[in-house]
């Protein structure tokens, strides 16, 4: 690659040489005077989704341990002007490295064999789904990605409710509504696959999570269960379980997410009513029922799982033709932002489904904040990378929905993650009010007091099973649960 | 302070240019030289910058001395006591938990020593500058910051080469006017910038996620683990990714900085001759830091006698000089073992290999290639649980799988680059340079001399946004 230059030239051509490495002088002159307009550079990159290095505070001790210059480097490196439009140009060179229809993104295990899932140690017991623990269905092998299949027939969205902020934030705020955008909120999966046209979340199966995670469950519900309050676990799988073929997920040693399930569920005392949604997820995955570019699951596909918790339940599941469908256009979820090779990708589409009746749902955000908000927002001319914020306005620590045209149903409480986000809405069917807790950021009252003190029938646990199986889940669950 | 990092480029780099093109004499633009070479050493190493400049004090003084000196033993004496200083302020900075951790565990105090940037670099130059003036090879110089400069000069301070004073000292101060080569030191300079950041960070990435980092001690275990799982293929594949990373990078400093130098009509000597090319380790080690080579040589193993003491006392002095090569890479046994791995292949081929490998043209290279793979395990890890779970690995002995999905991918994701990688570790492209050259084209001077550093400048500007992975790999030297 060198490209020493032949020793002993003319002094002519010395001169004539010289001259085109003006091109690089002037280059590198333009580009520093660029680099020194402070007001070019971006403080915030939209397309990682976070907030760039800033200016270091000076300090005698930072100056001498180096950490000052340290910042600096970093600084002027991160907020280097037009530091999107540079990422896109490295994000083509890495494309020139190698043939690239799969690709991971972010630190695998180097060769770790694949974790398998053992059977569960005593017989399954009684439960109240119609096959809690059965065998998993064999995910079938992988078809193209489908397209999006939203049924009914798309109906006119309607005008959204104006946004009342009873309490505004004070914060910056999204020009769509009253949401506050907290990136650092967001649950990132940080071992990803990319095949074709979409990413998938590495999923490691994890015995030791799985039973804590169980018992927790089950003291809760044995709890409960002297008051006569049903608790349901629903681990929600995430898509590498039901798009991926099994095969193909024992070749990249990706665990069984259908078996972990299972054993999860299987590992549950008798009290707990044990919500297995898997199967019927990969019953539909010819649908769109995760996005290609983000790790949670689609409007659709939570409706699936909702149908599961209502046979369940012994309820009857409100039909998807109930409910009014929104198409917001193009969705661009976390996978696309961490992907390297993100103009492989499909771009997703987010679809709502808005549920009818007469319905008020109130948000309280960490600091207390409370103001109304629609159950599923038309966020049309949000970005892209914002839109699955329409789904119960995100992720808050507590949200109440009302339906006003049920007042004698029960009263059921959720405890969730942002997986749980696209599925509560279709409980506001089946129950008078709905109450959702972000276990990973409600810490007012324990979830016993909770379920006293608002007169909850029934408690349901809807978490992303990688998380559900991890420690800080477990940790939160068992200190709400307590 | 590293070469490969934007504000060495776009701030650092071009005012410093600048304020040498303005200077009118070589007195002012060596000012600026030093200026900027101590804000560039200050920046990484605020504090040993004191260090640096103590350690250019006592040589610039031993050297006088030297020259003042009445009698041989004198002289002798000062260029003992310079070199005293040097060994024993490296020792102290560089060796001390070593040495300690012999004879159990080390004092805290030691443990939280830091090694000071580039010590193992400019604490050489100045030593060769001490014996050079002893040796009548070179003058003294009278000024403090001259001697400063030279140890300091941000082109070769923290990743080589090692510059002797004889063969820079009368460009540097010399009364002979520069001579810019701007278009073939700008040429260099953006071949080893591209060579940094479009080659070697991405193999470097791969080698990382193929064969996991040096642990810290807690974390053996589980890297020992890990690496006994990875595939046979996978091994192979990160060990040569590594060893493309470690050629591209530390050569692409060197291009850097004799980029530079040629700039400002400063003659760098040339560090790397494509060593992975090379037919016998004796042949890699005449390519590979070539200015490493030449120091030991000149400075430890002729003043030990060489070859001419007998075969027993030759032995004994490669014995010193790889041990010492192998110690100047970083203070821990492995380097120790690895610079005597070297040894015993270049006591075998003296023995008999060289000759018989001389016959063999293609089991030749593989040959280097195999050793020098081998060697670089050693390098890279510091814990013999971690070489011993690689090398066994790469021949299948941890019961590891031929190959796996995660490998293949990756090699599939990476394989045009590890091919370009491949080349560039060839002369194909400066004899294909070379080629065009002699036709004198005025289209290819242009695209030579212009477009292609003006697109590297660019496509490594956008690699190095990013800065994913952007380590500076030299810390330990």
């Amino acid at each position: 690659m060198s490209l020493h230059e032949p020793k002993q030239k003319p002094q002519h051509a010395a001169k004539r040489r010289a001259r085109p490495a003006a091109v690089f002088f002037v280059l590198l002159a333009v580009l520093t005077v660029v680099a020194f307009l402070i007001p070019l550079r971006p403080t915030r990159s939209y397309s990682e989704k976070r907030s760039l290095t800033p200016f270091p505070a000076f300090s005698f001790v930072a100056l001498a341990s180096g950490d000052y210059f340290d910042g600096i480097g970093a600084w002027f490196s991160d907020t280097f002007p037009g530091r999107e439009a540079w990422l896109r140009a490295a994000a083509v060179e890495e494309q020139l490295h190698g043939i690239s229809d799969v690709t991971f993104h972010g630190e695998l295990p180097a060769e770790t064999v694949r974790v398998t899932v053992p059977p569960v140690p005593t017989p399954p017991p009684a439960t109240a789904t119609p096959a809690p623990t059965a065998t998993p269905t064999a995910t079938p092998a992988p078809t193209a990605t489908p397209e999006p299949t939203p049924t009914p027939e798309p109906t006119p969205a309607p005008t959204p409710e104006p946004v009342v902020e009873t309490s505004p934030p004070t914060e910056s705020v999204e020009e769509w509504g009253g949401i506050v955008v907290d990136a650092d909120a967001e649950v990132i999966f940080s071992n990803n696959i990319q095949i074709g046209d979409a990413v998938y979340g590495y999923f490691t199966f994890l015995q030791d999570g799985c039973d804590a995670y169980a018992r927790v469950l089950s003291d809760f519900a044995d709890a409960m269960a002297e008051k006569g309050v049903e608790v349901y676990a629903m681990p929600i799988p995430t898509s590498a379980g039901v798009m991926i073929s099994s095969e193909y997920q024992e070749k990249i040693r990706c665990s069984d997410q259908g078996a972990s399930i299972a054993y999860m569920l299987g590992m549950m005392g008798d009290n707990v009513k044990k919500v297995n949604v898997f199967n019927n997820l990969v019953a539909h995955n010819d649908e769109y029922i995760y996005f290609r570019t983000d790790h949670h699951w689609t409007a659709l596909g939570a409706y699936y799982a909702y149908e599961t918790l209502c046979a369940a339940a012994g309820t009857q599941a409100a039909p998807l033709e109930d409910f009014t469908l929104i198409d917001m256009g193009d969705f661009k979820g976390t996978f696309y932002y961490e992907s390297k090779q993100n103009w492989r990708l499909k771009i997703d589409t987010l679809y709502g489904y808005v549920p009818p009746g007469d319905l008020e749902m109130k948000i309280t955000q960490e600091g207390g904040n409370t103001f109304v908000y629609d159950v599923v927002a038309d966020l049309s001319r949000a970005k892209p990378g914002t839109k699955y914020l329409a789904f119960i306005g995100g992720d808050n620590p507590m949200t109440v929905i009302e339906n006003r045209d049920k007042p004698d149903a029960p009263v059921c409480v959720v405890i969730k993650d942002s997986f749980g986000n696209p599925f509560v809405p279709y409980l506001t069917q089946n129950y008078s009010k709905v109450y959702v807790l972000d276990y990973r950021s409600y810490t007012k009252m324990k979830l016993k007091q909770f379920v006293d003190a608002y007169g909850v029938d029934q408690v349901i646990f809807a978490q992303a099973l990688p998380l559900a199986e991890s420690q800080g889940t477990i940790g939160l669950t068992r200190s709400l649960c307590r | 302070m590293v070469f490969s990092s934007l504000i060495f480029l776009y701030a650092f780099f071009p005012l410093s240019l600048l304020g040498c093109v303005l200077c009118r004499t070589k007195a002012q633009r060596n000012t600026v030289l030093l200026v900027s070479s101590l804000i560039f050493y200050a920046w990484g190493e605020p504090v040993y910058v004191l260090l640096l400049m103590f350690m250019a004090l006592t040589s610039w003084f031993c050297a006088l001395r030297v020259v003042a000196g009445q009698t041989q033993r004198a002289r002798k004496a000062w260029t003992a006591l310079a070199c005293v200083i040097d060994v024993a302020l490296i020792g102290f900075f560089k060796y001390a938990g070593l040495f300690c951790s012999i004879f159990g565990p080390v004092p805290p105090f030691i443990a939280r020593i830091a090694l000071p940037i580039g010590i193992s670099f400019y604490t050489f130059q100045l030593m060769t500058y001490v014996v050079d003036v002893f040796r009548g090879d070179a003058p003294a110089q009278r000024r403090y910051r001259d001697v400063l400069l030279y140890a300091a000069l941000f082109h070769q301070c923290i990743a080589g080469p090692i510059v002797r004073y004889k063969a820079i000292g009368a460009e540097l101060f010399g009364e002979a006017p520069a001579k810019n080569e701007w278009a073939p030191g700008v040429s260099r300079f953006c071949v080893g910038l591209a060579k940094k950041a479009l080659l070697a960070n991405p193999c470097g990435a791969l080698a990382d996620a193929l064969i996991v980092p040096n642990p810290a001690a807690d974390g053996v275990a589980a890297a020992a683990e890990a690496l006994k799982s990875q595939s046979v293929l996978g091994l192979w594949l990160g060990v040569a990714a590594y060893a493309l990373q470690i050629y591209l990078d530390f050569s692409a400093y060197s291009d850097m900085a004799i980029g530079m130098g040629k700039m400002l009509g400063l003659h760098y000597p040339e560090n790397f001759d494509y060593p992975y090319t090379a037919h016998s380790v004796k042949e890699f080690w005449r390519r590979w830091h070539m200015t490493l080579g030449a120091f030991f040589r000149d400075y430890v193993y002729i003043p030990l006698g060489g070859n001419r003491r007998g075969a027993l006392r030759w032995v004994g002095n490669m014995l010193v000089v790889w041990a010492l090569t192998g110690l100047w890479h970083g203070a821990s046994w492995n380097f120790l073992l690895w610079g005597l791995w070297y040894f015993v292949f270049l006591l075998i081929e003296r023995a008999f290999l060289g000759r018989a490998l001389e016959k063999l043209p293609v089991v030749r290279n593989l040959y280097l290639l195999l050793v020098v793979l081998l060697g670089w395990v050693l390098f890279r890890y510091s814990d013999l649980q971690c070489v011993a779970a690689v090398v066994r690995g790469m021949f299948g002995a941890n019961g590891n799988a031929l190959s796996s999905f995660t490998a293949l991918t990756m090699a599939k994701n990476k394989v045009f680059l590890l091919l370009v990688s491949a080349v560039a570790c060839t002369p194909l492209v400066k004899r294909l340079g070379a080629k065009l050259d002699g036709r004198g084209s005025r289209a290819w001077t242009a695209v030579r001399y212009g477009a292609i550093p003006a697109a590297l400048l660019l496509l490594s500007t956008a690699a190095l946004v990013g800065d994913s992975y952007n380590p500076f790999i030299y810390f330990q030297f």
